[in-house]
């Protein structure tokens, strides 16, 4: 098989097809890398770095570096764990994530990873920004206090007719989530619903539906993110 | 007035054609004309260009000097970087307070005057300095200040305000005030052995690759600062497919750099020449000046320049007969220092948000508009002039075996020549403080805010990539000067300009920001310090570009070279509470109508 | 007896969840008997310090001022203090009010709120007895330092038995999955 190659993550000697990612590989090979904007079918965006790995001493996103054979990958070095680490703390303490009041509780996985990691409090000072609740269309509500800007939904979510609905504005940490409101009525149930899913977090979130899932059946609750409950 | 805006935004549609390219230049026109990008305007321009009016409104939002809401007819922007502060920034702050009536980020009630605060507009040499609708004013003072309100408030206009500038910039076509502080000569740029066309003659006699051999041995870097070599950087381009480009990146937003200014005002020949035999090399038929917006003012003269060049038949159809055709559009920024990166200078220059891209691919594979692109300093393209003046080996003799030729270099702070100078490489820090007639330096920022901030024991060090790189900006504090305060306002200004795309870099910045402020209040301790580390470090590993990754080196670097200026602000203590309960209850007390008789700690005075 | 640690508890701005929790680690309450002491604390009703404790477990935010002030005579009165929950670890719920003027929150909770009794003459109660509310619900860790959190709302009763046995044999404490949630 020629399009097959050869590499190693922490030590470990994996088999990974040529054109993948090292994410998708390691997926494939059982070796979680915790990501957070990547998403399936997307194109690497490289907002959140949680993926981000060695490779051959230098620091790349594991979403956006491909394959190659020989490769040395460091996943879970002292240091890219800790750096790892301090990336979430940092996500927690930019926005305000009040897990108690949020629907996406034990379902997201912004939490999951925190937990993966065993955080049980953020080592940077909350910065506690002013951000609001804003109601964008019948069907959904833009939480822009749990906002991780990853963009998926930018990347992600487009009309039938293929425009994209969510963007950013502003910069720096003013940057925000917009929803192209001209285009409400291409938004149908399905469309809101995608929104909502495939949003990390509790940023995105369909009206009338909120915490349908109770404690303990969770996704998180079950199983930890990256590997099976138990294992 | 809707009317109007479809007329102006009409016009500008019509003179470029291409519209989503054009985006900024377009969005230009609504801010000059309506003072404000607001929803109807975004609306219209949609209507207009096809463009999404949610792409518009993410596009324009990036920018700092679009607006949303009135930015006032007559807008002032106030540089508050770390070198206006120095040079009495403060004290020209309450001035135009004082004079309008009005707080930094207001409008008067008239909405005659905008008073806002900007990032670095290259005029460190000159601080304070602001900039009045697209005019430059320089070493403000009080007075100065109390006299251009008064004369602007009695509706003279801007330009006839201003006082006489030096060299070109007295010229018709700039007509500022505005010194160029040229303080040496030199063998590279501060000479008048040049001759308009005469390196382009001779590399037309050369292939491709004879060109980019010949910038090869020449050992030319790139003079934005990390030096990679321009030759290889233009073979890597040349061997990719596609319609290539040459692109000047003049987004000089380094505070503390200044130099580019001059090459455009006195030698914009070179850089258009360096560019046109670029062009030359990788076969490209377009190139592009991105200039930043707080140099808009040189863009008239910079035409003109082109279009004389264009006569001279060196830029243009069928150059000097031969079958090679280039030429150079300008490009204006709107206010971002990251789009000096040159994959997010390539975005903006595509009318895009200025978000840095994923690399790889570079932009000498996909580059504007997915084309292969080279991305060069304007002082990088004038050197590139010299070489194929002078010869390979002539440049390759000048500096030190890695860094060869000269370096211009801007200097500024706490000395008696601040101005522009023009050094061989391999040049002491001590020789240069020599040079500039700095007395007394106790330490220097070296590269700008992402560059470092050295002590002492590094001016005998020597100024070359083998050694002490930079991109030749030198910031110098004098003994009196408070350093940790300095840092604070680097970090003030790297919080204002990241683009916000990724956590270490968005918050980082931040949280950097934040910790300093709480030690220069005197209420940091231990926990403080390792508090900046961590976050420096996550910021050095995992940032996605260049502003990330060196933003905290302010911080780092006075850390290491200044333990000092923290120490002595650190309390003994484990811990500082930052709560403040006076002012904790300030408000609830004042809505019961209840006396606040608590202090600080909580105890009733 | 002498060598038992002494533990403290209050809760500040809380709903006394975190207290319950501690209570559900059930017929292990027996066991923390043989391994601690009980000193200030809503669960034996002393109302005053009577010794310097070893421990100190805070519940709930800071909300008022007599928040501050309880919190700060727990520092002084405990060697080791721990923040127990979200509320005072980052505010929790109460700090859902945070960005909202004071006024407004008052208003909405004495005068227009839905469950105010429009029988009554509504008020805001406003007696000098009475603390004053803050600008925002802080949590502990800016007001003073604390030594250790414990995350959850309520914190699992398992992680707070693992937390308090584990601090006070000196061992490490081992993070389970299953115990360490934010809700």
């Amino acid at each position: 098989m020629s399009n097959e190659i050869q590499l190693t993550i922490d030590g470990k000697s994996i088999v990974a097809k040529l054109g993948q990612t090292i994410v998708e590989a390691a997926r494939d090979n059982n070796v979680y890398i915790p990501t957070l904007c990547d998403f399936k079918n997307l194109t690497p965006a490289g907002t959140c770095r949680v993926c981000s790995v060695k490779v051959d001493g230098r620091v790349v996103v594991a979403c956006g570096t491909r394959v190659a054979s020989g490769m040395v990958v460091e996943n879970e070095s002292a240091e890219m764990t800790d750096t790892r680490k301090a990336i979430i703390e940092m996500l927690f303490v930019e926005g305000n994530h009040m897990c108690p009041t949020c629907e996406k509780s034990g379902n997201c996985e912004l939490q999951a990873i925190a937990y993966h990691y065993r955080i049980t409090a953020p080592r940077f000072p909350f910065l506690f920004p002013k951000k609001s609740l804003e109601s964008v269309h019948p069907l959904l509500m833009l939480e822009h206090n749990r906002c991780i800007q990853c963009r998926r939904c930018v990347r992600g979510i487009r009309t039938k007719d293929g425009k994209g609905v969510f963007a950013f504005k502003n910069r720096s940490n003013n940057i925000e989530l917009i929803m192209d409101k001209s285009r409400a009525d291409d938004i149908d149930d399905e469309l809101a619903a995608a929104a909502a899913n495939i949003c990390p977090v509790g940023a995105i979130i369909k009206k009338g539906v909120g915490f349908s899932t109770p404690i303990g059946e969770r996704t998180f609750d079950k199983q930890q993110i990256g590997e099976s409950y138990g294992k | 007035m809707a009317e109007d805006l479809e007329k102006t935004i009409k016009k500008v549609i019509l003179d470029t054609r291409v519209e989503r390219e054009h985006l900024l230049e377009i969005l230009w026109s609504v801010q000059r004309s309506e003072r404000k990008i607001d929803h109807n305007a975004i609306k219209l321009i949609s209507k207009l260009t096809g463009i999404s009016t949610l792409d518009i409104e993410a596009t324009a939002s990036f920018y700092h000097f679009f607006t949303e809401e009135h930015a006032g007819d007559i807008t002032i922007h106030l540089n508050d970087s770390g070198t206006s502060y120095l040079a009495g920034a403060t004290e020209v702050e309450n001035a135009f307070k004082r004079e309008l009536g009005i707080k930094f980020g207001e409008v008067t009630q008239d909405q005659r005057f905008g008073l806002f605060f900007t990032s670095c507009i290259g005029m460190c040499d000159q601080e304070p300095a602001a900039l009045i609708n697209d005019v430059v004013f320089t070493n403000l003072t009080d007075s100065k200040i109390a006299s251009i309100i008064s004369q602007l408030k009695s509706g003279i206009a801007i330009e006839k305000i201003i006082g006489e500038g030096e060299g070109n910039n007295a010229l018709e076509l700039i007509k500022s005030e505005i010194s160029n502080n040229i303080r040496n000569s030199g063998e590279v740029f501060f000479n008048d052995k040049y001759v308009k066309g005469e390196a382009l003659k001779n590399a037309l006699t050369k292939s491709g690759d004879e060109i980019i051999a010949e910038v090869k041995s020449s050992g030319l870097r790139g003079r934005g600062g990390a030096g990679f070599s321009a030759g290889l950087k233009w073979e890597f381009c040349k061997k990719n497919i596609g319609d290539h480009y040459v692109i000047a990146n003049i987004d000089e937003g380094e505070p503390g750099t200044f130099k580019d200014r001059i090459l455009l005002t006195q030698y914009p020949q070179q850089i258009f020449e360096g560019m046109t035999i670029a062009a030359l090399a990788i076969g490209a038929e377009r190139g592009i000046i991105y200039l930043r917006a707080e140099y808009k003012y040189l863009k008239n003269y910079l035409e003109n320049c082109l279009e004389e060049m264009r006569k001279a038949n060196l830029l243009g159809e069928k150059i000097q007969s031969s079958s090679f055709n280039f030429d150079i559009s300008i490009k204006i920024g709107a206010g971002a220092y990251i789009c000096g990166e040159e994959s997010a200078l390539i975005e903006s220059a595509e009318g895009k948000r200025g978000e840095p891209r994923n690399r790889p691919p570079f932009p000498v594979e996909k580059g504007f508009l997915g084309n292969p692109t080279v991305v060069n300093n304007p002082e990088t393209f004038a050197a590139v002039t010299s070489i194929f003046r002078e010869g390979a080996d002539w440049f390759a003799a000048l500096g030190t075996k890695e860094s060869t030729g000269t370096k211009l270099f801007s200097i500024s702070g706490d000395c008696e020549r601040p101005g522009v100078y023009e050094f061989q490489f391999g040049i002491t820090v001590e020789e240069v403080l020599k040079e500039v007639g700095a007395k007394n330096t106790f330490a220097i920022q070296i590269g700008g805010p992402s560059g470092k901030l050295i002590s002492q024991k590094f001016f005998s060090r020597k100024i070359c990539f083998e050694d002490l790189p930079t991109g030749g900006a030198l910031t110098i504090f004098d003994n009196h000067r408070d350093l940790l305060k300095m840092v604070k306002l680097y970090m003030d200004f790297f919080v204002e300009e990241s683009c916000g795309f990724c956590i270490p870099c968005r918050a980082g910045n931040v949280l950097l920001q934040k910790t300093l402020t709480k030690i220069l209040d005197k209420k940091g301790t231990k926990q403080d310090i390792e508090l900046l580390q961590e976050c420096s470090s996550v910021m050095k590993i995992a940032s996605r570009c260049g502003l990330g990754l060196s933003s905290s080196n302010p911080v780092t670097s006075s850390f290491e070279n200044f333990p000092e200026i923290y120490d002595n602000l650190l309390s003994k203590e484990s811990f500082v509470s930052t709560f403040d309960m006076s002012q904790a209850v300030a408000e609830s007390c004042k809505y019961v109508n209840r006396e606040n008789t608590f202090n600080q700690e909580g105890s009733h005075e | 007896m002498a060598n038992k640690p002494i533990v403290a508890t209050a809760s500040l701005a809380g709903c006394f969840g975190c207290h319950m929790s501690l209570l559900d680690i059930d017929e292990r309450i027996l066991d923390l008997i043989q391994l601690v002491e009980f000193d200030k604390s809503p669960i034996t009703d002393i109302k005053n310090f009577e010794r310097k404790c070893d421990i100190g477990i805070i519940e709930g935010g800071c909300c008022n001022s007599e928040n501050v002030e309880n919190l700060k005579l727990f520092r002084k009165n405990c060697n080791i203090l721990v923040s127990l929950g979200e509320c005072a670890i980052m505010g929790g719920l109460p700090a859902m009010r945070n960005g909202i003027p004071i006024q407004e929150c008052l208003e909405e909770a004495y005068l227009n709120g839905v469950t105010v009794d429009v029988g009554d003459e509504p008020i805001i109660p406003n007696d000098e007895e009475l603390p004053m509310i803050l600008d925002r619900v802080y949590p502990c860790h800016e007001v003073v330092k604390i030594d250790y959190h414990i995350p959850g709302c309520a914190p699992n009763a398992d992680l707070i038995w693992d937390f308090l046995t584990t601090l006070v044999t000196g061992k490490d404490l081992e993070l389970k999955y299953e115990t360490l949630k934010y809700d």
